[in-house]
């Protein structure tokens, strides 16, 4: 089970993109989320291809690791190029008695593979190289202007590094209810679908109750310690810029001028 | 019938450089009606391998045979398997899930197919023998305390009436009246329905108490398996896995060491006042 969840992962290494400041990252993926969704022709995504590649080998992962992230979202891709290939109009390429691929359908569909690929690729590297606790801080301090409009920013923050913590110990809490249920002679895996669902009872039941209790112990201890929330709390380590970070803004300008550039011109 | 270890090893995360040897060779077998007693420091792969027991997890090289079957073959029934050799786990009352106790302890038999009117005794009957009154089990089994609930729990385990009962650390988190109520009630099981069990543990007093054999687990290896007054003659040794004998062992060692003319291989407190008795009318 822990094997597919590479998706949001941290891999520890010593490479630039790992010391990078995590608003940087942050700011990053979206613009290079920006810069794939602008492009159009081939240049376009030749330009993310080799953003992307730059800093995979930057980064210091083994392209094992994403390529295993990449497993859980196969379907996903499979379904989105299937209804792409068969559902868009247009000039006829192969035909199956009454399936066609139309041209344009091929197109549209290895675009939207690409894109699918692309996406999940970039924001895995930014998973892979920035512990949880790095990426809430960076959100709390990019979100920090919507304090303006009273939005509970640090709140925010903190929910996210909390749920964030307990994906591995929920994991491993289901993995422990399921061994006991199954030496009771529970199945998860025969029967059809409304037996299976029904199977996921003695499962999620036990899960709920251990989640609440968990969350309810957590509560406490944080109460124990004082925690008030946000308002006056400073940082152990504080976010600071360094010269690297700015270079890393630098090549991000550049990286959205270039897909506007090209958008535009090519 | 016998479960029995045939040069078993586990490996976990295999093919990463990760990976950690649980199990190191194991050759093992449980004989029927014996109260096996495993101890191990945390991390000695007691668990790993008492999961092996039920086929809830696959030996990595080696086999596990009940009978002389492997359990690895594709051909065994898991279900009967599990309903044949019980294990519980540690805090089993995390697992409780059904509205009522009765209804929660009717699951296991429910899973073995059995008749409605044959889950229905089995139940009543596992509930009475860990000592839950009838009056309560209607009741939601969230609503019981955690003594209770972990009576519950086992009782699910034991209405599949297995051959072998598996305990993993059945007293943990419990007060010391708890504690021997459950070890007293376990105790009482194997001697009327002569099951064959396992007591996975790290209190010696417990043990000591109540178990006929002894197997002590380090870093994945068995490194005694023996009756207790044999084992904790090994006190340098355990102490070197980090565990150790029961007190009064130590107690009756310092008295021999004074001088006394006392047997040092007790292991419990009954033994042990025996013993000082004896030699106090010798005087």
């Amino acid at each position: 089970m822990k094997d597919r969840m590479t998706l949001g992962q941290y891999y520890p290494a010593d490479s630039v993109l790992h010391r990078m400041d995590p608003r940087v990252k942050l700011t990053g993926t979206i613009v290079y989320i920006i810069a794939l969704f602008l492009a159009k022709s081939i240049w376009g995504y030749l330009l993310a291809a080799a953003f992307l590649v730059t800093v995979i080998i930057i980064s210091k992962v083994p392209v094992k690791f994403m390529v295993k992230g990449m497993r859980s979202i196969v379907l996903l891709i499979v379904i989105t190029v299937l209804f792409n290939m068969f559902m868009t109009p247009g000039e006829t390429l192969v035909e199956f008695g009454r399936v066609h691929i139309t041209k344009e359908g091929a197109a549209l569909a290895s675009a939207m593979a690409i894109r699918l690929i692309f996406l999940i690729m970039g924001s895995n590297i930014m998973t892979l190289t920035t512990t949880p606790n790095q990426l809430t801080d960076g959100l709390e301090s990019l979100m920090s202007p919507l304090k303006i409009i009273h939005m509970p920013v640090h709140e925010v923050a903190m929910m996210m590094s909390i749920a964030l913590r307990f994906i591995p110990i929920l994991m491993e809490e289901t993995d422990k209810i399921m061994k006991a249920q199954m030496a009771r002679g529970a199945s998860f895996d025969e029967g059809n679908l409304i037996e299976r669902a029904k199977s996921l009872v003695p499962l999620l039941v036990p899960l709920f109750v251990s989640a609440f209790r968990r969350a309810g112990d957590l509560a406490l201890a944080m109460e124990a310690r004082c925690y008030r929330g946000g308002e006056h709390r400073t940082k152990m380590k504080p976010l600071c810029y360094k010269a690297g970070d700015y270079i890393g803004y630098v090549v991000l300008a550049a990286l959205f001028a270039a897909a506007i550039a090209i958008r535009i011109i090519l | 019938m016998a479960l029995e270890f045939k040069n078993v090893s586990y490996i976990y995360d295999g093919d990463s450089n990760l990976s950690v040897t649980a199990l190191d060779n194991i050759n093992l077998k449980i004989e029927d009606g014996v109260f096996y007693g495993l101890i191990g420091h945390t991390g000695s792969g007691k668990s790993t391998l008492v999961q092996h027991m039920n086929g809830l997890l696959k030996p990595t090289s080696g086999e596990v045979c009940l009978d002389g079957v492997s359990l690895s073959d594709k051909n065994t029934d898991m279900r009967r398997l599990r309903s044949r050799v019980g294990l519980v786990f540690q805090y089993p009352e995390h697992q409780l899930f059904e509205t009522t106790v009765f209804e929660d302890v009717c699951f296991g038999p429910k899973n073995m197919k059995l008749s409605a009117d044959e889950v229905k005794s089995r139940a009543s009957e596992a509930l009475l023998q860990v000592g839950i009154d009838e009056s309560l089990w209607e009741q939601s089994p969230f609503d019981l305390s955690g003594g209770q609930k972990r009576r519950v729990a086992i009782a699910g385990v034991l209405a599949m009436k297995p051959e072998i009962l598996i305990l993993d650390e059945p007293t943990a988190g419990l007060d010391p009246k708890g504690r021997d109520d459950i070890l007293d009630q376990i105790k009482i099981l194997h001697e009327k329905e002569n099951i064959t069990i396992v007591l996975v543990s790290h209190s010696m007093e417990d043990v000591a108490n109540y178990v006929d054999r002894i197997i002590v687990m380090n870093k994945g290896k068995i490194e005694y398996n023996d009756v207790p007054s044999v084992v904790f003659t090994h006190i340098p040794e355990l102490e070197a896995m980090g565990l150790s004998a029961p007190q009064v062992t130590y107690i009756l060692r310092k008295l021999k060491d004074m001088g006394y003319p006392v047997k040092a291989d007790i292991t419990t407190i009954d033994e042990a006042a025996d013993e000082i008795v004896r030699i106090l009318g010798e005087k």
